[in-house]
């Protein structure tokens, strides 16, 4: 039976269709429904929506703070990834590392540390007197920039990683024979690398702006009121009005609106370091325009510098490959990406009933506390159960899913690959929104069941793309031969492929534990009266002034720290293996 | 093949785990919600604690009420919480809405009931504690004798500069009552409700509030850090503050006091055990242990057990009562323009008026 499963890989497909059918695309057609009335059809509750001014304000305003974040996302994470790029190639796995570790910490404990930074009395205003910036604290927090700040804090690495990718793919030599030739190192920059980066910029960027539309926790903590985003209205509809028809109508506005969008900016995601999404859609290929249209704006940048700075540029010619500028730019983003995040492990052993910066007196008590106190320690306990049954749901899932679409085609294995990494682009909290309505007439909210569900469905797509992305790496040479040599199809596949890809599964099940262990918006929904550690750290930010929060924050930050050394330890530990074998 | 057999095994045991290590325990549990935060810390000690140890039955906590959760726990049979805490005009809605069941009082001592202040005893609820929100401010910000007073004085930014720090109008304790007492007219103006007025005050303030908080600790938090310089919090959690030696201090004038209000959702599990929590926390001592926080108690009887200046700074103690408006629960009641009540109409109202600049 498994054997003629791999004898026909569409059958591996099964069990992501198991999992997306109920509890993913069911839900969504429900609140399709539920957008149109319950009882009888009709368009009341979009004309609310759309009709609305002030709904309408709301929707673009999420745009724009979407845009706006994107576009500073660019700015200061390009220089970093490029900085990153040209370092050495051991420094580069270190820097990497650096930049993994706020990806990996959860975007609630990144968010709480603005709170403790930006506030009247928090360390930037602090710093600001101290160096005569301003003579009085300045209000930071509930303000555009406290919540544009939070953004780019969380968005950067996820441009990072695909821009170092791309820009490790580019060809040293063909900057220095940019150069050699007599471009200074600018135009070599402009000329050369640049538009040869910039499909790993668009396919990033693509990536920032539709993961900020649906983006929950950052606005509401960080934000006044005239920051409310779009989702946060929806959150509002449901958990405060018991509006659900408007909510459902909402949500549904807003998946238009985002899946219009990667469908039309989407085509860049192919180029993006992923050989996954470019396998796919390989065959319909409009792509060619792509690097064009880059070679011509980098075109455009370079003579448009020279224009502005004649002369200048011949005379770095014999320059090296990174200025100055470039590292202290690196070195800076580096610590505003890590700095928030570390400052939380001194103010969790403070000694005072507040939140304070710094801390008056030293102390351990609010580790005591989380210890003592069952209301943390049986919601840590939940979200350890959880996150370890999601983890092996959808590592299991997902690399049956990636094998099968590693070995099949055509048309519908396009359509369900977008399918299965579907959920990466629809909003977190129109998933929840929808899973709530399916699972309440269930009775099925507080249940773990719910839980592992509703985050199997947002950690499954994370884990397919890095499988598939392992998968299209290795060989498929010792698997057929294993099998010319009698071995039935699991176990020329288990003795071959599946040792080649077991890092990539590796890092599959950590991020699905993270997905899991992280989430916030699902939890909200879905848990009920249960807490998950996250949901207990949400509720606490609300409604607790004491350090407890940010004991657990730092705890939280370590483990992030422990899990990313481990991971790097294994896939040196494999890639040594697989070059002794 | 060795480490892939081994992966799996991990992983069936972990499952396995997870799916049965559940709340397996035997002993019997009610479910509790209150508000969460500081609040909740001084119930557990006052009540919960004491409970299981006089019952043997658990409390399970849950840290946040509103009556929109409520209602979508019984909307969709899932009620998971035996009892809740209610306050101000949500009580009012909550019987409009048919969401809460009778309270059966043969289950609850007859003596302790007569004990009750007036309007405590009601079909569908009981009363908890009595407590105020008033006028708080950052010390630092305002030293001395200069802080505001009264509501006008919240709204004039130019006498008392700084930012100011209010709850969401669809948070439990909402900000219409201090909207319509800064006009300067008077407690006795305040009903009945004028939306439209408080509004119109609401708009005057906007560009001064830097935050509108849904949680009870927003208001303490955002005034202990300098954040605001003054907003409308709870007596008892800025009296805590201020005796940890926090720059916070309040007024008892143009406060509002109103009672809490013990109930059960329509549907719940555990009703025996939840009656049995609502004799428990109505008995004096209780009410003494909550008193002690600075919640002032309904059962009178609790009033002998304290001493003077345990009562000094309790809501209900004659001289701070005087100077506070007793919130009218019936007021927020009465049919609305959109909605069926006010209560409701105010919640579409405010979702509304925070969307526009």
């Amino acid at each position: 039976m498994s054997s003629r499963l791999f004898a026909n890989p569409r059958l591996l497909l099964l069990p992501s269709l198991l999992l997306l059918i109920p509890c993913y695309l069911a839900p969504l057609g429900k609140l399709f429904g539920t957008s149109f009335g319950d009882e009888h059809f009709t368009l009341d509750f979009y004309r609310q929506a759309l009709g609305d001014e002030g709904y309408m304000i709301i929707l673009l305003r999420s745009l724009t703070i979407s845009f706006q974040v994107t576009v500073l996302t660019v700015l200061v994470g390009y220089p970093l990834a490029y900085w990153i790029a040209s370092a050495p190639e051991r420094r580069q796995n270190l820097l990497l590392l650096l930049v993994a570790i706020p990806l990996w910490t959860s975007t609630l404990v990144r968010s709480f540390s603005w709170i403790i930074l930006l506030g009247r009395e928090g360390v930037v205003n602090q710093l600001a007197i101290a160096g005569g910036v301003y003579q009085s604290p300045v209000q930071m927090l509930y303000h555009r920039g406290a919540v544009l700040i939070g953004f780019v804090h969380i968005m950067v690495p996820y441009l990072v990683f695909p821009l170092v990718s791309v820009m490790r793919q580019i060809p040293k030599g063909l900057h220095s024979v940019g150069m050699n030739l007599g471009a200074g190192r600018a135009n070599a920059f402009w000329l050369v690398f640049f538009p040869l980066s910039l499909p790993g910029v668009v396919s990033g960027a693509v990536l920032v702006f539709v993961l900020c539309i649906g983006f929950f926790v950052t606005p509401t903590l960080l934000g006044g009121l005239n920051d409310m985003t779009y989702v946060m209205l929806i959150e509002q509809q449901v958990n405060a009005a018991v509006n659900w028809q408007l909510a459902a109508a909402m949500s549904v506005i807003l998946l238009v609106v985002t899946l219009f969008l990667v469908l039309v900016f989407g085509r860049f995601l192919r180029t993006s370091g992923e050989g996954s999404a470019k396998e796919v859609s390989e065959s319909a290929s409009p792509g060619r325009i792509v690097p064009f249209a880059c070679t011509v704006l980098g075109y455009c940048a370079a003579t448009w510098r020279k224009w502005r700075k004649p002369g200048r540029s011949a005379a770095g010619g014999a320059s090296k490959l990174r200025s100055p500028l470039v590292s202290a730019w690196g070195v800076l983003t580096l610590l505003f990406l890590l700095v928030p995040i570390a400052l939380l492990i001194p103010l969790s052993f403070s000694g005072a009933a507040y939140l304070q910066f710094p801390p008056p007196t030293w102390s351990a008590r609010w580790y005591a506390n989380f210890f003592s106190r069952p209301d943390w320690t049986n919601a840590a306990i939940l979200s350890l159960q959880v996150a370890f049954s999601v983890m092996f749901l959808a590592t299991f899932i997902g690399t049956a899913t990636a094998v099968a679409f590693s070995r099949i085609g055509g048309w519908t294995s396009k359509i369900l690959y977008g399918l299965v990494i579907s959920p990466m682009f629809v909003p977190t909290l129109v998933i929840a929104v929808a899973l709530y309505f399916a699972l309440a007439p269930m009775q099925m909210i507080g249940t773990k069941t719910g839980l592992v569900l509703g985050h199997t469905l947002i950690a499954l797509p994370i884990s397919v793309i890095i499988v598939i992305g392992s998968l299209k790496r290795i060989n498929l040479g010792p698997e057929r031969a294993a099998m010319s040599l009698g071995a039935g199809h699991l176990r020329a596949f288990m003795s071959t492929t599946f040792v080649a890809i077991r890092p990539a599964i590796a890092s599959a099940a950590l991020f699905s534990f993270l997905a899991s262990f992280d989430d916030v918006v699902i939890a909200l929904f879905i848990a009920g009266s249960n807490s998950t550690l996250t949901k207990r750290m949400w509720e606490g930010v609300q409604l607790e002034t004491d350090p407890t929060i940010a004991a657990v924050c730092s705890m939280l930050v370590m483990i992030s720290i422990a899990l990313v050394c481990w991971l790097m330890i294994l896939n040196r530990k494999v890639e040594q293996e697989i070059a002794a074998a | 093949m060795n480490k892939a057999f081994r992966f799996t095994v991990i992983a069936i045991v972990t499952l396995t785990w997870s799916l049965v290590a559940g709340p397996a325990s035997a002993q019997e549990s009610i479910t509790v919600a209150s508000y969460g935060g500081a609040y909740m810390d001084m119930q557990r000690k006052g009540l919960f604690e004491p409970f299981t140890k006089a019952t043997g039955i658990k409390v399970v906590e849950v840290a946040g009420v509103s009556v929109a959760k409520v209602k979508s726990m019984v909307m969709t049979k899932n009620v998971e919480w035996d009892v809740f805490i209610s306050s101000a005009a949500d009580y009012a809605q909550l019987i409009a809405d048919n969401l809460i069941d009778d309270i059966d009082y043969s289950k609850i001592d007859k003596s302790v009931l007569d004990q009750l202040v007036k309007g405590s005893v009601q079909p569908k609820v009981i009363g908890a504690q009595r407590t105020a929100q008033v006028i708080a401010w950052n010390t630092k910000a305002f030293p001395g004798a200069n802080h505001p007073n009264s509501w006008a004085d919240v709204w004039d930014t130019k006498k008392f500069p700084g930012p100011r720090i209010l709850p969401a109008g669809n948070y439990a304790i909402n900000p219409i009552e201090p909207a319509l007492l800064s006009t300067g007219e008077g407690r006795d103006k305040v009903y009945p409700l004028n939306l439209d007025k408080a509004y119109a005050q609401l708009t005057k303030i906007r560009p001064s509030v830097i935050r509108w908080t849904n949680t009870p600790s927003g208001v303490p938090q955002a005034l202990v850090d300098g954040e605001a310089v003054v907003g409308y919090a709870n007596s008892t959690r800025i009296q805590e503050l201020k005796d940890s030696g926090a720059p916070v201090d309040y007024t008892w004038n143009e406060g509002i006091i109103y009672t809490t209000y013990w109930a059960l959702p329509k549907g719940s599990k555990n009703r025996a055990g939840a009656l049995k929590f609502l004799d428990f926390v109505s008995r004096p001592e209780q009410q003494a242990a909550m008193a002690k926080f600075n919640i002032s108690p309904v059962n009178q009887k609790a009033f002998d057990l304290l001493t003077p200046a345990e009562r000094k700074n309790l809501p209900s103690a004659p001289e701070n009562f005087s100077k506070l408006l007793e919130l009218q629960p019936a007021a927020w009641m009465v049919p609305g323009t959109s909605a069926k009540t006010l209560y409701e109409d105010n919640i579409a109202r405010w979702i509304s008026w925070s969307t526009r600049k």
